[in-house]
């Protein structure tokens, strides 16, 4: 099987998000809605910090 | 002072025998601490999550299990956070110890290299660093649920 990077960090960010929302909230309600907040974050602080990193030259 | 020392004693319980058998078994088997506290919802979840990073990291992204190697201190740190997982670790560690058997010494490089891919992973891998994440990942996530199951345990969360 083959992955790309991003494939392989939602499905991380999707790991990471629910033991968090288990282990930080209480309730169903609001551990989903803490889920997605959290999920939303990784994803959306990685991508900022790609588009950041955009303009340096890679090494290849 | 006295009075808020004694309303924190009356919150929290006093933990007994289930409760630190809550703890060892969660270590264990990711989410048993919880089935054990009665918690089946987040036990499930906790389950399916860790295990799944943890097997996924082996299997699917050739990751390695990473055992105290002599001259490389670091790797002590990524042997006890994957031991954080539990039984699964031990698993794959004691099938990859009968695969290595002295006795049965392989005869060819397709030998080598199927004993080496089970828990030794496969750096040729673009996965490889990934499988080792994954699998880093859920032991130390399975050690935080253990603060999480005494907690519980201990009345200070539900």
């Amino acid at each position: 099987m083959k992955f790309s990077h991003f494939e392989l960090m939602i499905i991380f960010a999707l790991s990471i998000s629910a033991i968090i929302a288990i282990i930080t909230k209480e309730g169903t309600r609001e551990q989903f809605r803490y889920f997605l907040i959290f999920f939303a974050s990784l994803i959306g602080i990685a991508i900022v910090i790609a588009w950041l990193m955009y303009p340096f030259p890679s090494s290849h | 002072m006295a009075s808020k020392n004694t309303a924190a004693s009356e919150k929290t319980k006093p933990l007994t025998f289930t409760h630190y058998a809550s703890i060892v078994g969660g270590w264990l088997v990711p989410g048993l601490g919880h089935l054990f506290l009665k918690k089946h919802g987040r036990a499930g979840i906790i389950f399916v999550v860790i295990n799944f990073l943890f097997f996924f990291g082996i299997f699917g992204l050739d990751g390695r299990l990473y055992s105290t190697e002599p001259g490389n201190p670091i790797s002590a740190f990524a042997a006890l956070g994957q031991k954080g997982v539990g039984s699964p670790y031990f698993i794959i560690k004691i099938i990859s110890m009968m695969k290595n058997d002295t006795n049965n010494s392989p005869q060819s490089y397709y030998e080598i290299e199927s004993q080496q891919a089970f828990a030794a992973g496969d750096p040729a891998s673009p996965y490889y660093e990934y499988g080792i994440t994954f699998t880093v990942s859920a032991g130390l996530l399975n050690l935080l649920l253990l603060f999480d199951i005494y907690d519980i345990a201990k009345g200070k969360k539900k």
